[in-house]
């Protein structure tokens, strides 16, 4: 090197070096120029992707081009950003999209009003984790209990496993888990340092309640003010208790409070407080003060008594107020609400009807509710108009006049209209009426505290601002009246935004995607049932409920919950439409960012079944963009890709030889393949039952202790749990990390349980006895020193398995050797191996194929080579084989009773002894093992190793434990006998 | 003696030489004559196969469209009674056929004329001197010779060979490599067939002397499987190259040397690439890389390689034997020599035609090829096959060079040349050709696999009569992007058929969007057929009718049930009175 060049980016001046690329210069320099067919540690461009165009300028002229195989020159210009640039790798998108199907969200997601992440927590209850699912549940809305009482659940609407048999039941799955929850001890978030700001919250409904949970999240203080005796709003005084019940939304609400919230209630906006003084006490306010008047239509007769609306007549009945109610009641409308007032009569003994001028199937009351009503006897009259309320002053209700309906042409909704039928009327005897067609904010108090108006519900601009910068709104005063749902999922929304702006942030913040329209990119084409032929029935488990005539005497709760077996299994029938890509899919990701649009080009695509034949890597070739980064990323270790393209035009697919399935594929680089792929053709997925998808966080860095490599491995996790082990760039390792450390390795197995008893145990085994220690090669040099010690007390001798060699050569060494000679069975220890060589060759080494051939080279020989070369690199089979070499000894003494076999990796344990083993994983000796001591996992325990190539290398615990470490563990039972 | 040559190469066999060929033994045989019977390759009239030259001391006489019952009598009237065979004549001695006159071979010389299989007879006619002759020259020499004969390849885009040649003898490298590219794909191009098949000796020799120039001590000739007589003619001229000390070790006692393989392709268009075709050599899946580097600086398993077309090679001997300035003095300034097309279409003659460089198209068109078939006009000729482009009847005065090609939105290519009459739907011709490139796309770069499939969606919804002026823009916009942005030569130049079209044809595109209409009644859902009253009620449409939607007595009028017709037009081809009508 040594000769530097200057090349110049969107104006700023970068020196480099020759033989670079122009992309790579702006990968070094943080420069964006997207790009899905690039691999960092492979030099050769591929140049299939087309998407990191720029406009580069030599002295030969200016041309738009690919940045990735256009080597720098001194003196060139490159220009990332014109609209040419921009154009072209929008398109270049746009074509990938158009070729591109699957489903970046679950449609249950894309349903749901609060983009509630139903898959994710599915999975988490079906892995039997009702509290991660909850916690996930969370993100979205604090009111975990009430949506999985009282959803409308829109969700269920999205769910294609109706098209198997029915749909799951993801409402009351979200109540068994938030329930569940709640009554283990609920998960609670971490609230940020205090950021000194106040914000005061009017309205303790749905809207207020989410409102104040995000905003105190963030760090703020917060103050609620509500009219009402408690909070809740609607969902307290609009909800039966049969429906949602006050003392698990109680506990909800207390459980919000205690994140520390204030509030204060019976106090009303306009009456005992007004905007301004909200305003001047504090940094901004938040309006959520709901939607608390009844419509009343204009029908004569409107104004008798025994005329009620259904949201009035719902809020008395909840403050137990007297309320004067007839015989005969008819409800008019057949909304929720309408729903909950006819079955509130029904409890009350009333003889009651629902009139309403559409049909059944017309209704917007869930369907759910509609069934449960008629099963308490909630009479029902559908195409009947109530036209006049007949009766007098004195005597109040007698009948209601009603038109008969006819459906005609669709109206603005798409549903046909009701039309009367001329000349056909009817009557229905009535007492009372209550009109529960609908209900509306209090427009006259939020305009005397001077708030705009729009649409006859509080105005708002889209970041939820109103017309006072400081002022915020959401839920039903925002958008009329709506669901608990709309409401939370707004007021989120909302209280970031909010936060922005007293983080001073608010011009820039852009509401997310996934709330404007959910989660940007679908793809999957019309889903039908044949897409589903293959799937088994599995009815949805029935939720259990009280019966209709026990249930009408009383408003407790009807639904009684699910088991933990029945909220498993149901939650297990879930199809997983959702992409396991979607926390790192690259190609979503310049979607958003590029503004491409999914469907700009429209054309065939090529169908193809989905391999979830592995147990780790799921295959998608629907979702595969050709960049061919797998089958480099594998030629590159394997010198032969895992996967080949085949076919051509818009059919060329990548698979394995034969279209194989992955289970069936010779190969310990599939989890590369899912590495490399920056979509979701390959995907990783992790071993619970239900993959989630569930987005992790990085753990930590460790090493790989699968073999004497040591490759650097890091650890991701979900809610602590290391869940997924990833490869590290690094420049001796590259990107590489072989099965054997992703799937295998470095995932802790089952553990035995830690007993203070198996002390005890051990010591009456040990105590006297002669014992040898068998040790397992993956064993850090902290452990094997303490082990010594044991070995010592028990005056047995120390066996590690093998007469092991020591290498003397290290990495850089035979990257840089000229020859290199590979023993059989080397790859077989870790195919990584086989990317070194393959590196040293392409330095100009050469392979030969005989120890004989090798004159100045490096051998990589197995652990019981025949043949021990000068030069030579040691393919150990455990992690530190090389610091158990001088202490070891190959053999057990015939003499010794007792075995101490200690490390999970142990082979050859005799039969004919007393076995005491210790272990971080159960396996086939603690089967029969006299007793099984617990240790910590590579993933909990610090310490060190020697690898293959003589270096120490240290271990980093990734993961917190409570258990002891191993050396105290070694501590404990030499203090038995 | 008298000799006699049949026209054997692929053309002529797939037409019949081969019956013609063994019915000529028999009768030659039965009448007892004694003439040397030579197969030869091709002659380059396709209009005329299967074509047989007698050759006797008056001169050469060329009979055309022999079939198998013809021999006798040609046997018996020309060679034993003496009078040449007149039905069947096309050319004779004092009355050379126009077709040739308008020529000038400089690549064909041979073929036609010498048993491809011989190489004597190729060295008869001073084959393997201009080898001897360079052996005997300084290398550099040579490049210099080549670069001053203004040679450009011939496989399409037009380098400048010499040029080429410096690169590689500059660039280090362990090892020098060349290649010969005879993956000849476009559809309707048949000249490098026709070359190896004709005289495979002329492209040997061309090669070892690149290779001597360039330092190259290995080669492949990569040339498709498709091609058999082609591949086993190559493989008789190498051997007996090697026979006699053209190839191999220490050649002609010169201390070079150099030996040749042929590496048979699978048929992949793409292939044709360069850089593909490299990694098809090297076992890889037939996909283009990014250039640079360029395959002199680091070409076949990463060392310097001289890759040239077949075209190209076989002109080095000439230029050798004849010298630079010979060669320049053919051809323009810019390009020296001549260009051999595969003239192909609605032309009434059509066939391999090897014309100077500059020739005009309405030379080679209404001159060489007699102008169009029938009493049809002229509409446009496509050039370079499916990644060159159409030009219409203005351009018939454009003179054949790269440049002016490349001006007109079409390209000079590899020699494909297919003329289009006005019975030819521009937009289906657009939709043929981008079809069978979509198809072809490695799948590698995003504009060509997605881009060229969504393109070719377009046109098929266009010739449905669907699509808005707007999906037209759309379309413009997407081909100008595919062209710039591909990878390789195969996507940047898929879109030329449909951007020349519509640079020249758009009113038809317009016809078929706005008006719904296909103006040359091609595109099969714009159009239906109508019988007219001229019909005799013979019934032979309804026979032949696949669908069934004709009917009627027999001697009356017959109708067609539009709802049951697929406006395939059998009626239409089928009818003997032309009573139907297609609108």
């Amino acid at each position: 090197m040594g000769e530097k060049i200057t090349i110049t980016i969107d104006g700023e001046e970068y020196e480099t070096e020759p033989g670079k690329y122009v992309l790579d210069v702006c990968k070094e320099n943080d420069i964006f120029v997207p790009n899905l067919c690039e691999i960092d540690y492979i030099d050769e461009p591929f140049g299939g992707c087309r998407l990191c165009l720029a406009e580069i300028e030599t002295e030969r002229g200016k041309e738009v081009t690919t940045s990735c195989d256009t080597p720098v020159q001194d003196g060139m210009k490159v220009t990332t950003d014109t609209e040419e640039v921009e154009k072209g790798r929008k398109m270049a998108l746009e074509l990938l999209l158009s070729e591109h199907t699957g489903d970046c969200v679950a449609p249950c997601s894309l349903k749901c009003p609060a983009s509630m992440d139903c898959q994710g927590y599915l999975a988490h209850i079906a892995n039997g984790r009702p509290s991660e699912a909850t916690k996930l549940v969370k993100e979205s809305s604090p009111l975990a209990i009430s949506l999985g009482r009282a959803c409308f659940a829109p969700c269920e609407d999205g769910c294609r496993r109706e098209l198997v048999e029915e749909v799951i039941s993801i409402r009351q799955l979200k109540m068994y888990a938030a329930e569940k929850d709640m009554e283990e001890g609920p998960w609670t978030p971490e609230i940020s340092e205090s950021t000194g700001k106040e914000v005061a919250v009017v309205g303790g409904g749905p809207a207020g309640l989410t409102a104040a949970y995000y905003l105190r999240l963030e760090g703020h203080d917060v103050k609620i003010f509500d009219m009402m005796p408690e909070l809740g709003g609607m969902m307290r005084y609009g909800i039966p208790n049969y429906r949602l019940p006050n003392e698990l939304l109680d506990k909800e609400i207390e459980w919000i409070l205690d994140l520390g919230i204030e509030v204060e209630t019976e106090v009303e906006m306009g009456e005992d407080f007004a905007l301004e003084e909200l305003r001047d006490d504090y940094d901004a306010v938040f309006v959520g003060t709901g939607a608390w008047e009844s419509w009343i239509i204009p029908i004569d007769g409107k104004e008798l008594p025994g005329v009620m609306g259904g949201i009035d007549f719902l809020v008395d009945d909840r403050l137990g107020k007297d309320i004067e109610l007839g015989e005969k009641v008819v409800v008019v409308g057949c909304g929720n609400t309408a729903m909950d007032v006819a079955r509130t009569a029904v409890r009350k003994d009333k003889d009651v009807t629902v009139a309403y001028r559409r049909t059944e199937q017309q209704a917007p009351a869930n369907e759910e509710e509609i069934e449960e009503a008629k099963e308490e006897g909630v009479n029902f009259e559908f195409l009947l108009s109530p036209k006049e309320i007949l009766g007098s002053e004195g005597d109040g209700i007698d009948k209601v006049k009603c038109s008969r309906m006819e459906l005609g042409e669709p109206d603005e909704s798409g549903r046909p209209k009701p039309v009367e039928v001329p000349g056909e009327s009817s009557e229905i005897e009535a007492d009372s009426v209550i009109l529960a067609i609908g209900q509306q904010p209090d427009l006259e108090v939020l305009e005397e505290q001077g708030l705009e108006q729009e649409d006859r519900t509080l105005g708002s601009n889209d970041k939820f601002q109103t017309n006072y910068e400081d002022v915020f709104t959401a839920g039903d005063a925002s958008m009329g009246a709506s669901s608990i749902v709309e409401s939370t999922g707004q007021a989120r929304e909302a209280a970031y935004a909010l936060d922005a702006y007293l983080k001073g942030e608010l011009e820039d913040y852009d509401i997310p995607d996934d709330f404007e329209m959910p989660y940007g990119y679908v793809h999957q084409a019309k889903v039908t049932e044949d897409d589903f032929a293959d799937y088994t029935d599995k009815p949805r488990r029935e939720m259990p409920t009280r019966s209709p005539e026990e249930r009408i005497e009383d408003f407790e709760p009807i639904e009684l919950g699910f088991s933990d077996e029945d909220a498993e299994a149901d939650a297990e029938r879930c199809l997983e439409c959702g992409c396991l890509d979607r926390y790192d899919c690259l190609l979503r990701e310049y979607a958003e960012k590029l503004g491409a649009e999914q469907d700009e080009y429209k054309g065939d695509k090529y169908q193809y079944d989905v391999d979830e034949s592995h147990q780790r890597v799921v295959r998608e070739p629907d979702k595969c963009i050709l960049c061919g980064s797998c089958v480099r990323a594998t030629e590159e270790v394997h010198g032969e890709g895992t996967v080949q393209f085949v076919e051509r035009g818009l059919k060329t697919v990548v698979q394995p030889a034969f279209g194989d399935p992955l289970s069936e594929v010779d190969s310990e680089l599939i989890g590369d393949l899912a590495e490399a792929c920056p979509t979701g053709a390959f995907e990783e997925r992790i071993k619970d039952t239900k993959p989630g998808p569930h987005e992790t966080v990085k753990a930590g860095e460790t090493h790989c202790v699968g073999c004497g490599l040591t490759c650097p491995a890091e650890i991701r996790a979900i809610n602590g749990r290391p869940v997924m082990v990833k490869s590290v760039e690094d420049p001796v390792y590259e990107g590489h990390l072989c099965d054997i450390g992703k799937f295998d390795t470095m995932v802790e197995g089952d553990r035995p349980s830690y007993d203070e008893e198996k002390f005890e145990e051990a010591g009456d085994i040990l105590d006297g006895a002669d014992a040898d220690i068998l040790i397992s090669q993956s064993v850090s040099i902290e452990e094997v020193e303490a082990v010594e010690n044991l070995a010592e007390k028990v005056g047995g001798k120390l066996v590690i398995p093998g007469d092991i060699e020591k290498s003397n050569v290290d990495a850089e060494e035979l990257l840089s050797s000229d020859q290199i000679f590979v023993e059989d069975g080397v790859y077989d220890v870790s195919p990584i191996f086989k990317s070194f060589v393959n590196r040293a060759k392409e330095d100009g080494a050469e392979i030969v194929k005989s120890f004989e051939e090798l004159e100045d080279g490096v051998a990589i020989i197995t652990e019981d080579s025949s043949k021990c070369p000068d030069r030579r690199v040691v393919a150990h089979e455990g992690a530190n084989a090389e610091g158990l070499v001088d202490i070891g000894s190959d053999k057990l003494e015939d003499s010794s009773e007792v075995v101490i076999v200690y490390g999970r990796e142990v082979e050859n344990v005799p039969e004919d002894k007393k076995i005491f083993q210790l272990t971080s994983e159960k396996n086939e000796v603690s089967e029969s093992a006299d007793v099984v001591i617990p240790l910590r996992s590579w993933l909990e325990k610090k310490g060190s190793v020697i690898n293959s190539f003589g270096e120490k290398v240290n271990l980093t615990p990734v993961k917190a434990t409570v258990y002891p470490t191993n050396e105290e563990i070694i501590g404990k039972i030499m203090e038995t006998f | 003696m008298v000799k006699m040559k049949v026209g054997y190469a692929s053309c002529g066999i797939a037409a019949g030489a081969s019956e013609v060929y063994e019915a000529l033994e028999k009768s030659l045989k039965e009448h007892d004559v004694d003439v040397d019977l030579d197969q030869v390759g091709c002659i380059g009239m396709c209009h005329n196969e299967p074509i047989v030259e007698v050759e006797d001391e008056e001169g050469n006489y060329k009979y055309g469209n022999i079939e198998e019952e013809d021999v006798d009598t040609l046997v018996e009237k020309h060679l034993i009674e003496g009078n040449p065979y007149e039905e069947k004549l096309i050319s004779w001695p004092g009355e050379e056929y126009d077709y040739f006159s308008k020529q000038k071979k400089i690549v064909l010389r041979n073929s036609g004329i010498i048993d491809p299989e011989s190489i004597e007879e190729y060295m008869e006619r001073d084959g393997y001197e201009a080898l001897e002759k360079a052996l005997q020259m300084d290398p550099d020499d040579i490049i210099q010779k080549v670069k001053d004969s203004n040679l450009r390849g011939r496989g399409g885009a037009g380098f400048p060979t010499g040029k080429k040649w410096e690169f590689v003898k500059g660039s280090e490298g362990d090892e020098k490599y060349l290649v010969c590219n005879a993956d000849e794909g476009d559809p309707g191009a048949f000249m490098d067939r026709s070359l190896l098949e004709g005289d495979p000796h002329a492209v040997l020799e061309g090669i070892i002397i690149g290779a001597y120039a360039t330092g190259a001590t290995h080669g492949y000739i990569y040339c498709r499987a498709e091609y058999p007589l082609a591949l086993e003619r190559l493989e008789i001229a190498i051997e007996k190259a090697k026979e006699e000390g053209f190839l191999g070790e220490d050649i002609l006692g010169s201390g070079f040397s150099f030996d040749i393989q042929i590496k048979e392709g699978a048929g992949a268009f793409v292939c044709g690439e360069e850089t593909a075709l490299m990694n098809s050599i090297e076992g890889e899946r037939g996909m283009p890389d990014p250039r640079p580097p360029f395959p002199a600086q680091s070409g076949l398993f990463g060392e310097p390689t001289n890759i040239n077309n077949v075209e190209t090679w076989a002109n080095i001997p000439w230029i050798i034997r004849n010298g630079a300035e010979e060669f320049s003095s053919i051809g323009t300034d810019a390009s020296g020599g001549t260009k051999v097309f595969a003239l192909a279409g609605k032309v009434e003659r059509g066939g391999l035609v090897e014309v100077p460089i500059g020739t005009t198209l309405e030379e080679i068109i209404f001159e060489i090829g007699e102008g169009i078939e029938g009493d049809n006009d002229f509409k446009a000729v496509q050039l370079g096959g499916p990644s060159g482009g159409c030009l219409p009847s203005e351009y018939l005065d454009t003179p054949v060079d790269y440049e002016t090609l490349t001006e007109a939105g079409a390209i000079m290519g590899s020699g494909g040349m297919i003329v289009m009459d006005e019975d030819d739907c521009m937009v289906n011709v657009a939709q043929y050709f981008l079809d069978f490139v979509q198809e072809e796309s490695c799948g590698k770069c995003t504009f060509c696999r997605v881009g060229t499939k969504r393109l070719l969606e377009m046109l098929e919804d266009f010739s449905k009569g669907e699509g808005s002026m707007d999906d037209l823009d759309k379309l413009k916009e997407m081909a100008d992007k595919i062209k710039k942005y591909s990878l390789c030569g195969l996507g940047q130049t898929a879109p030329n058929p449909v951007l020349t079209t519509l640079r020249y044809f758009e009113d038809e595109y317009v016809a078929h969007i706005e008006e719904q209409t296909c103006p040359a009644k091609v595109c099969r859902d714009l159009i239906t057929y109508e019988i007219t009253e001229d019909c005799v009620g013979c019934t032979q449409c309804a026979q032949e009718c696949p669908v069934d939607a004709i009917s009627g007595e027999n001697g009356s009028q017959h109708e067609i049930d539009q709802e049951i017709c697929t406006t395939c037009g059998t009626c239409h081809e089928v009818c003997p009175v032309d009573a139907v009508e297609v609108d």
